[in-house]
């Protein structure tokens, strides 16, 4: 049942994520700009950026653009054909493009979603146990004032602090100059140590919303029956939270990483740009500065299937936490 | 010593025995020897022990680069980004390289691989000798076969090279395309000639053929059409100049290791430079401040003054390159975009209204409020650093408002209605000016210029937009009035600027019209020596001053800084990475 369930919904995918890719392009076709741009310049001959029009095509009308996308007119090399282009400004497939970034994105926002889930679940259960104490107060005040931190400033504080002032971490990049020459357990310290500001400052912000859902369901599933009767059959406090309460808050939560699933790959581009953490966020950024068309619709095709299965997992996965939920 | 002297020497003015006297003089002048003998090895010590500090190489070390973007492609045929353009300076070999004479303004070229070039007596062929001591990174020489070869690949139309204008000159075959074989001709591996159509300026000719060049034995298998793939995916290309690249990844950071078979003028001293990919400037900064970072250029006048009391850093700087400027366009927009017509754009095709409105913007004051001491005013396309063409005579229009608005009246502008707005003929002098977003310098600039105007009655509306569309807008000349600005060539060449021929004259955005300037840029551009062409720029400069095209605002500097065990910089009007084979690194002073 649930395998058919989950065929349906592929299927259904489909047509969605295809309709999503036609308007990506023509929506980015409408929009002001030129992919040619980079060839206007005095050491360029004048009409260079008038030959790449014509050598991308950029020349035809709008449909036969199109066409040639789809791979349905000559010279049958398009999306029909599993072919996503070449990159505009990078002249390379995108796909290898896409796939480069696609590691060092991961690891960033796996990273700040371990930090998501560890901080925001345990300090939300903290916070809805000491309801209306002091440290709800105080959790409640943090979480808001991370929450409503920009990334960018947050950033730019934590180098300033950490890189400038202390100098306990690097400010930038993945790993050192001369990472080479390091034995293994020094190469991953050294990534590690590039990583805490990026996905403590991606991390910290989705835990503090995190820190919110996690105190009212827990609140919520407190005030349930069974809780009652748990603690009436005289288990200890910690039975009861941790056996019956937690389970049952961390429902809610199954739906939220679900819908986190896209950003694991799509990236975060401020944070990227300011640690200079070579991601699918900056990817995106210089292919939408440079119109990069082809390199635009492959992110938007990795973004789109991303939300379509985060979106599909979430249900799966809360039908296999909670037996009430049956899917057709 | 001293007191024995003194006593002797009073014996003798008392006794006058003449003994006495043979005596005193022969132990003055042993004293004189030893004291001079003493001092000179003494002197000597110090000036050989202080000077040879400096003098000595410091070899090896790693100098740390900082730069905002990647390299597109590491290869000379098909570069186009200012990113990869650095690279490239370090990595492949050119025949010739450019030199500026600070003295005369002028620029030069200077051997390289080629020890020496002459012309033939009509002017249409040029030969170089070239060295045979040069190699590739691999080990195999560098001959003038290399050199052909890469021509070959630059005309080649399935290249789709963009400097195809390089060879406006070499013949052409019935196909119009470039006849190689006419055109280059290697006499033996170290000596290749260029012939040419007809001879033309020297210092063009030798720009055209100054291309850097790629090794022949390993693009020759290359199916010529499979070309630019292999050069957009190769990661690590052979190289021939001082430094190859041993890596790349992609958006972090590229490492170049010394070439130890380049030796042109001497080897490189850094063992490595590696070019770190930081997009954001203020990590930039950081990075630089912490000492990760060794040298950044594209330094704001305000993150300079940052550095001041920094003892560890140094500023140097690139001046008279690159100016701002505001363009008036001469044209009416809409008929030109419409069907590409020229009709006189109503507010400023009248030089009167162009001169008013330079007068009434206080440049001075707009260059002290944020440039400060890194910002020159600018009268002219013309950089002061080429003495040998630029109008030193030529005083930039003053500041006056009240003046400015004297010719605008003499223009028919003038506040009819009282509404505190000049306007003529029932329309009101109301404009918007366009910038790009992410330059603070041209933000600061329209806001500036935007009060400035309002003062003398001018309505202007500012707008930034993002830089592609910006660009994209420029090209089409959709602006009524634009805040740009140029990077000036290191050869004096202003028909793509201010030419009459707008299909042809890309950077005339302005679409400044006028056949005298027109004759002027052909009596310029037919001197076979560039230098002979000094009075006709004089001219030009002239001309521009009274027709003010467009309001020329400043100059300003590329601002580099430079962490201090980083030693033997040269950073000039050429490039802020002029000489850096003379780079040390002297890690001892941190």
């Amino acid at each position: 049942m649930m395998i058919v369930y989950i065929l349906k919904r592929l299927a259904g995918a489909v047509p969605l994520t295809f309709g999503l890719l036609t308007l990506t392009f023509f929506l980015i076709r409408l929009a002001p700009g030129d992919p040619t741009a980079m060839y206007i310049d005095p050491n360029i001959d004048p009409d260079a950026a008038d030959r790449m029009r014509e050598n991308l095509g950029l020349n035809d009308p709008l449909m036969v653009q199109y066409g040639k996308w789809l791979g349905i007119i000559p010279p049958f090399e398009g999306v029909w054909q599993g072919e996503f282009g070449i990159s505009f400004s990078k002249h390379r497939p995108v796909f290898d493009i896409v796939l480069e970034s696609t590691g060092n994105t991961l690891l960033l926002t796996g990273g700040a979603l371990c930090v998501d889930l560890v901080v925001g679940v345990l300090i939300g259960i903290v916070a809805a146990l000491n309801r209306e104490k002091k440290m709800d107060h105080i959790i409640t005040v943090g979480s808001l004032f991370f929450y409503s931190m920009p990334h960018f400033w947050l950033a730019l504080m934590l180098i300033l602090i950490f890189s400038l002032g202390l100098g306990w971490l690097p400010a930038s990049q993945m790993h050192s100059v001369n990472v080479d020459q390091l034995s293994t357990p020094a190469y991953i310290g050294d990534m590690i140590s590039h990583m805490i500001m990026p996905v403590f400052v991606l991390g910290i912000a989705s835990a503090a919303s995190t820190v919110r859902y996690m105190r009212s369901s827990m609140l919520e599933v407190i005030k349930q029956d069974y809780i009652r009767t748990a603690r009436a059959k005289g288990l200890s406090e910690r039975k009861v939270i941790y056996r019956h309460a937690l389970r049952n808050a961390l429902l809610p939560l199954i739906t939220i990483i679900g819908l986190s699933f896209p950003f694991l790959l799509s990236g975060a581009v401020i944070t990227e740009v300011i640690f200079a953490w070579p991601g699918m966020g900056r990817v995106t950024v210089d292919a939408i500065f440079a119109r990069d068309y082809p390199l635009i619709i492959a992110n938007t095709l990795v973004a789109g299937v991303m939300v379509i299965v985060g979106n599909l997992l979430a249900d799966v996965l809360y039908a296999l936490a909670d037996p009430r939920i049956k899917l057709r | 010593m001293l007191i024995k002297l003194v006593s002797k020497m009073r014996y003798t003015f008392f006794s006058q025995s003449r003994q006495a006297a043979r005596v005193c003089i022969s132990a003055f002048l042993r004293f004189c020897g030893i004291v001079f003998f003493k001092w000179i090895l003494i002197i000597s010590f110090v000036v050989l022990f202080s000077c040879s500090r400096p003098a000595e190489i410091q070899l090896g070390g790693t100098a740390v680069i900082a730069v905002s973007a990647d390299a597109d492609v590491l290869d000379p045929i098909f570069w186009s980004s200012s990113s990869t353009g650095t690279i490239l300076q370090f990595t492949f070999p050119d025949l010739i390289e450019l030199n500026f004479d600070t003295s005369t303004g002028r620029t030069e070229y200077v051997p390289s691989l080629a020890k020496s070039w002459e012309w033939s007596n009509d002017g249409r062929t040029l030969t170089y000798h070239l060295r045979t001591d040069a190699h590739w990174s691999d080990g195999i020489p560098i001959t003038a076969q290399d050199i052909k070869f890469s021509y070959r690949l630059y005309a080649n139309p399935k290249i789709q090279n963009v400097r195809k204008s390089y060879f406006t000159y070499f013949f052409k075959n019935e196909l119009g395309e470039v006849d190689m074989n006419r055109s280059v001709n290697v006499e033996n591996d170290s000596t290749i000639a260029f012939n040419f159509v007809s001879a033309y300026d020297r210092f063009q000719q030798l720009t055209h053929t100054a291309l850097n060049f790629v090794p022949k034995h390993i693009y020759e298998s290359v199916d010529p059409a499979q070309i630019r793939s292999l050069a957009m995916n190769q990661e690590k290309p052979v190289t021939g100049k001082h430094y190859t690249i041993e890596k790349w990844i992609r958006k972090q950071e590229i490492t170049l290791a010394r070439n130890d078979h380049w030796k042109i003028p001497h080897q490189a001293y850094l063992d490595k430079i590696v070019f770190r990919i930081i997009p954001d400037a203020n990590t930039r900064l950081i990075e630089l401040k912490t000492g990760h970072v060794d040298f950044i250029e594209g330094l704001s006048p305000e993150e300079v003054r940052e550095f001041k009391n920094d003892s560890g850093i140094r500023i140097e700087k690139q001046s008279f390159r690159r100016f701002d400027y505001i363009g008036w366009s001469h044209i009416d927009v809409e008929a030109y975009k419409k069907n590409k017509a020229i009709k006189p754009n109503f507010l400023f095709a009248d030089r009167k209204v162009r001169q008013a409105l330079t007068m009434a913007i206080n440049r001075e004051e707009l260059i002290r409020s944020w440039l400060g001491e890194y910002g020159q005013m600018c009268n002219g396309p013309i950089s002061p650093a080429f003495k040998w063409a630029f109008n030193d005579t030529l005083r930039p229009i003053p500041y006056n408002a009240v003046r400015a608005k004297q010719l605008l009246a003499e223009a028919g502008w003038q506040d009819h209605d009282g509404d505190g707005i000049l306007d003529k003929d029932g329309r009101k002098f109301e404009f918007t000016i366009t910038t790009n977003t992410g330059n603070s310098r041209r933000a600061f600039a329209m806001q500036f210029i935007v009060s400035e105007l309002k003062k003398i009655g001018i309505e202007a509306r500012a707008q930034l937009l993002e830089s592609n569309v910006f660009n994209s807008g420029l090209r089409n000349r959709e602006y009524n009035a634009f805040i740009g600005g140029m990077n000036t060539a290191m050869t004096i060449d202003l028909r793509s600027q201010i030419g009459s021929n707008l299909e042809k004259s890309t950077f005339n955005v302005c679409a400044y019209q006028n056949p005298v300037i027109d004759s002027l840029l052909d009596a310029a551009s037919g001197k076979i020596d560039p230098f002979e062409a000094a009075q006709v720029w004089k001219e030009i400069q002239v001309i521009l001053n009274q027709d003010q095209p467009v309001t020329y605002l400043f100059w300003f500097d590329n601002l580099v800084g430079i962490n201090n065990r980083l030693k033997g910089t040269h950073v000039d009007i050429l490039s802020a990475y002029h000489e850096y084979y003379n780079w040390q690194k002297i890690e001892q002073q941190e």
